[in-house]
């Protein structure tokens, strides 16, 4: 992989001082929200980020100029933007980065969507345990608003843009759209039933979008240095930088911003120093959080883009990377994710909240070694009972891992059950 | 109204724009299944059991949330949508106890239904269910949790109908559970109607826990008799003995609903002290002795005093057929003065947040009451002209046709009659007014009969005996069309339904109205 | 019986001047729930049924809808709890970084199992999801607090260093 590629979402994470916005602004901070606010009509900006081809950060992937551009043309309600911050997918924790390292990156960019989507107020959804990120963010406001870059009359014109933070409390599934407008709304955070889309009905039943943080960020350096410059980098289909958060047994763990063309075994082997035991084997590795089918050692020369990565059965998502070796089971692993999922189902619809726990029964039965042989397609039966049957996808979100680890890892599954024991080494030591 | 047409099955269905597949269905009479939706609680789509398949789509959908489009083709039993229905079933009935055998609900549990008919037979889970406590949710209700489906109806219509939001979810996932508040227990006046909607026997009646199977119960449609508003109702029976009261959907008058009072109004029929025999000063006689003396005491005192000294009072607790009859023997035929009861108004009409109310006005038929007599207006002073001449001795014989349940009416009525020389009182439970009577017959509660009451909006409806009297008391319409055949008067009419035909000929409210076409429903008579 | 509003919540002046500024953060009362609970939580160490009936007044709310989010988010306690909330990550990275390890180490520090309060009142040990800092496991967020990159010896550090 030859690529001349400089990080600019976290080119300056490592720099304390890019909190302040005097730092900020000398590294060339608030100008491409000034040209937003005072150059550009709502529509230009929409169509700059469309043509940059920008696809939402979160995990689905939507293009995010399309996305602004579904708010209904006579709307006469206020729009609002509320800003996904909940980042709670298991492996995934560049948002905590990008917040905490640089919050005015984060807030120009707000600036930037609000003006595509002619909003004048803005939510912070942030998870209710990133308090330092909270805080981070009500002192770079503060700031903000004292130099009027949010406010009233902001960058000296007559526009206003309020922008509010909102701390979760706790629920993985207000990380999903509709739950957490239902969340900020006052209420427990049940995803709702669309249509109607947030776009028209979101928060207090007016137009509201709802963007990742990594999204917006990327917003001030697409205004200043164009749409193509953006859409240069990166795949056919997947431009711009993209955050990966690499967790597990590799040498050099964290956050790396690299473009699309990279593939997993470049992240893994190049990025990240290899396995942290060298001992030991690469077993497994998860392409894009917990949601995401796992992938085998015979398939990191997968290309970490949205569509490449498609074809084995499994999606970039949030691009949280997760190695494990051959210390790791492949059933308990199941079970870990699915006793996350369990836990924070958010009980409203019969298949996740009935289902999820009977397969997270069967799954440690047959850890335990007392599951019989038809266990296996019974786990698989539950769940295609689930998929697609949900509110929100969440219920695809908590079978997709098991339908992935169990086609991928049939053997060992196999193995426990013939064997009346888990017959993997797991190690449960601190690996540090 | 822009319609909109598609098929269901094969089969052509057509609806408004903006209604959804299952309404559409509903409407034409096909059940898809379905537990979280109701017509008058929202979508919430959190059920998933109304899965339907559409063509050229490869996910199944849910027919609660999805609009029916212009030509779509819908299929609710295709192999695909039977497999995914009775998936949902099974983790419907994953953590739900195999209660059927000491359940309440078993017999119109929806689930039941369901699973009997879409179901797997045998359950796969070889694991313990989740445990909830059962729940005293106030005065009048039982939560069972563990066998709550969490549909939300319940929360719905506490928060929607009723405005009270007594209910709600706290925990989540398959820890969600259903209660209250601690120190606020469910406590409104239509508390209730959460039972009947309530698709399995999670939440229970206290009042009727453990009284009857269903299936051994008979039904009859009727109307409550305990405000103006004519609720549409079931009186249900084991045996002859009232055990509970639902409400039936009409859409013109009480929705879906009926208040708790109205509920629990079924005990009236059995109260200890119902009048169960005929009495002349005290001493039994029967239906036949009684007329005899009414009639001679009349034509003796009619041939002194002229008409004037008569006078006849009909009630809001009894039917038109039945003031009808009153107005035509002692009006019509004789010439005597006429008067309706006093209805008893209690505070003010309170109107829930979808129309339903509850009157303030307490008896069944205060409109068809005065309409059958004969009177003019929605008040009027007839009684208190009767009254006056009673005590001043001017009026000396009076027959009082009172079928109020609750023993309610002022004493000023009692302390007037006194003063007549004979007074005749027809009555269920004993009264002042029967108490200082000459003559007292025992009458027959709604529950007992069958007529027509037109309630405050002047919405006719029929009534239907669901159980039988007790021992010598009858129907007031067979007592009063007895004393019309022993006074020579002559009715062409032996049931309320003939009684009704001839009240249409000569009362003009009546006239282009039918007691068979009356039905189930009720109409504006004056259509 | 109607309840006086009392719209102070029993909170210090701080606090109150804060439910000020949190109601005209948002156009409609009913979104200031959250921030309440947290507001009540931070000045008294959890929230009671008594403070989520007020809240429930204040916001004229039925108080089972107020019960039904305090009983919905992890992070909301209904019930006091030690000084000191471990809050150990088990989720997936963690777990194949050492979170079972670290949870033993705390055990048998504080001789203390999930769930309990140790008698003192100091610490309270749980075990929580995915804390989003996978890539520095094992981690643990001790109140507000994260700790990260956890070993055993600056395990045994941080829970001598709190009082």
């Amino acid at each position: 992989m030859a690529v001349k590629f400089e990080p600019m979402l976290t080119k300056f994470a490592h720099d304390p001082k890019q909190k302040k916005i005097a730092a900020y602004i000398r590294h060339g901070g608030y100008k491409a929200a000034e040209k937003a606010v005072k150059s550009f009509t709502p529509e230009e900006i929409i169509e700059i980020v469309k043509k940059s081809g920008l696809r939402g950060r979160g995990g689905a992937g939507f293009p995010t100029g399309l996305k602004w551009g579904f708010i209904p043309k006579d709307n006469s309600k206020p729009v609002y933007l509320a800003v996904n911050a909940d980042e709670s997918e298991p492996g995934t924790f560049k948002d905590r980065l990008l917040i905490e390292s640089d919050p005015h990156q984060l807030i120009e960019g707000i600036i930037i969507a609000c003006q595509a989507i002619k909003s004048e107020t803005a939510y912070i959804y942030i998870r209710g345990e990133f308090a330092l990120g909270a805080g981070i963010l009500q002192e770079a406001l503060k700031e903000a608003a004292k130099k009027k870059f949010i406010g009233k009359k902001i960058f000296g014109t007559g526009k206003k843009l309020d922008i509010f933070i909102h701390r979760g409390a706790g629920a993985y599934i207000c990380g999903e759209e509709t739950s957490l407008l239902n969340s900020i709304e006052g209420k427990r955070g049940y995803p709702r039933i669309k249509p109607p889309f947030p776009a028209i009905i979101g928060l207090y039943e007016s137009p509201t979008i709802i963007n990742n943080v990594e999204t917006l960020c990327c917003l001030p350096h697409i205004i200043l240095k164009g749409a193509e410059w953006f859409s240069s980098i990166g795949t056919e289909k997947s431009k711009g930088p993209k955050l990966f958060a690499v967790s597990g047994h590799v040498k050099k763990p964290g956050v790396y911003e690299l473009p699309m063309t990279v593939t997993l075994r470049e992240i893994i082997y190049n990025i990240c120093g290899g396995m942290q035991d060298e001992k030991r084997k690469l077993k497994a590795v998860i392409p894009g959080g917990s949601s995401t089918p796992v992938l085998t050692l015979d398939e990191i020369d997968a290309v970490m883009c949205f569509d490449d990565i498609k074809k084995y059965k499994t999606m970039l998502g949030s691009a949280g990377v997760i190695v494990m070796d051959e210390s790791v089971c492949m059933v308990d692993t199941a079970i870990n994710l699915t006793r996350f999922y369990c836990h924070e189902s958010c009980g409203q619809c019969t298949p996740c909240r009935e289902g999820g726990t009977w397969l997270l029964k069967m799954l440690e039965s047959i850890e335990a070694g007392a599951a019989k042989k038809e266990d296996i397609d019974l786990i698989l039966d539950v769940c295609s009972q689930i998929e697609g049957r949900t509110v929100c996808p969440f219920g695809d979100a908590m079978v997709w891992p098991i339908q992935g680890f169990i086609s991928k890892f049939r053997a060992e599954f196999e193995l426990h059950i013939k064997s009346e024991k888990c017959p993997v080494e797991k190690d449960r030591g601190i690996r540090r | 109204m822009k319609r909109v047409t598609f098929f269901i099955n094969n089969g052509e269905i057509s609806t408004d724009d903006g209604k959804t597949i299952l309404q559409a269905a509903l409407e034409n009479g096909i059940d898809i299944p379905h537990f979280c939706y109701h017509h008058t609680l929202g979508i919430d789509g959190n059920c998933r059991i109304c899965l339907v398949e559409i063509a050229g789509n490869p996910k199944l959908v849910t027919s609660c949330t999805t609009p029916a489009m212009e030509g779509m083709k819908v299929l609710t039993d295709s192999i695909k949508v039977k497999k995914g229905r009775a998936g949902i079933l099974e983790f419907i009935l994953l953590n739900h106890p195999l209660d059927c055998p000491v359940c309440d609900k078993a017999g119109e549990c929806v689930l039941q239904n369901y699973s009997y008919e879409h179901g797997y037979a045998h359950s796969r889970l070889e694991y313990p269910k989740e445990h909830f406590p059962v729940k005293d949710l106030g005065p009048d209700i039982y939560l069972w949790t563990e066998r709550c489906i969490k549909c939300s109806r319940c929360e719905r219509f506490l928060d929607r109908i009723s405005g009270t939001g007594e209910l709600g979810f706290f925990n989540r996932s398959v820890k969600t559970e259903l209660s209250v508040f601690p120190g606020k227990p469910i406590d409104n006046l239509i508390s209730l109607n959460i039972v009947d909607i309530c698709p399995v026997g999670a939440l229970l009646d206290k009042d009727f826990l453990y009284q009857a199977r269903v299936w051994d119960m008979k039904r009859t449609e009727s109307i409550c008799a305990l405000c103006s508003a004519g609720c549409n109702i079931e009186y249900w029976d084991l045996d002859n003995r009232l055990k509970r009261i639902t409400p039936r959907h009409n859409a013109s008058v009480n929705i879906d609903w009926i208040c708790n009072n109205g509920r629990r109004s079924y005990k009236l029929t059995d109260r200890d002290d119902r009048l169960t025999e005929h009495k002349l000063r005290g001493k039994k006689i029967s239906l036949d002795e009684g007329i005899e003396e009414l009639i001679n005491f009349i034509e003796k005192t009619v041939d002194k005093y002229g008409v004037e000294s008569i006078a006849a009072i009909g009630s809001p607790w009894l039917t038109n057929e039945e003031n009808y009859l009153i107005r035509r023997i002692f009006g019509a035929e004789l010439g005597a003065r006429l008067a309706v009861l006093p209805t008893r108004i209690e505070g003010k009409d309170l109107p829930f947040p979808d129309g339903f109310t509850i009157r303030a006005e307490k008896a069944p038929n205060a409109r068809g009451a005065r309409i059958a007599m004969g009177l003019k207006g929605k008040k009027g002073r007839e009684l208190d002209g009767i009254l006056q001449d009673t005590k001043s001795g001017k009026i000396k014989c009076v027959v009082v046709f009172n079928g109020d349940p609750l023993l309610s009416l002022p004493s000023e009525i009692t302390i007037a009659l006194r003063k007549a020389w004979f007074v005749a009182v027809c009555e269920t439970v004993p009264s002042g007014l029967s108490r200082s009577a000459d003559l007292v017959f025992a009458g027959n509660v709604s529950t007992e009969k069958d007529g027509t009451f037109t309630n405050y909006d002047e919405y006719t409806q029929r009534i239907r005996q669901a159980v039988f009297k007790p021992l010598d008391s009858q129907p007031e319409w067979k007592i009063l069309l007895r004393i019309a055949e022993r006074w020579h008067k002559e009715i062409k009419a032996s049931n309320p339904s003939e009684i009704y035909s001839e009240m249409a000929k000569k009362v003009k409210f009546f006239k282009n109205s039918d007691f068979n076409l009356i039905g189930s429903k009720g109409m504006y008579c004056k259509e | 019986m109607k309840r006086k509003q009392d719209i102070t919540l029993g909170l210090s002046a701080v606090g109150q001047k804060e439910i000020k500024k949190i109601i005209s953060s948002y156009p409609d009362i009913r979104s200031t729930l959250m921030p309440l609970l947290f507001l009540i939580q931070n000045e008294k160490g959890f929230i009671s049924i008594e403070d989520q009936r007020s809240v429930a007044n204040l916001l004229s709310l039925p108080p089972m809808k107020v019960r039904g989010v305090v009983e919905f988010y992890t992070m909301f306690r209904g019930e006091k709890c030690g000084r000191h909330l471990i809050q150990v990550c088990h989720t997936l990275s963690c777990s194949i970084m050492g979170a079972h390890t670290v949870v033993d180490i705390i055990r048998k520090k504080l001789d203390l199992n999930i769930g309990e309060t140790t008698p003192d009142g100091r610490f309270t040990l749980i075990k929580v999801e995915c804390l989003g800092s996978c890539g520095t496991a094992p981690v643990m967020q001790i109140n507000e607090d994260y700790y990260e990159n956890l070993t055993e010896p600056k395990i045994i550090e941080i829970l001598d260093s709190l009082e």
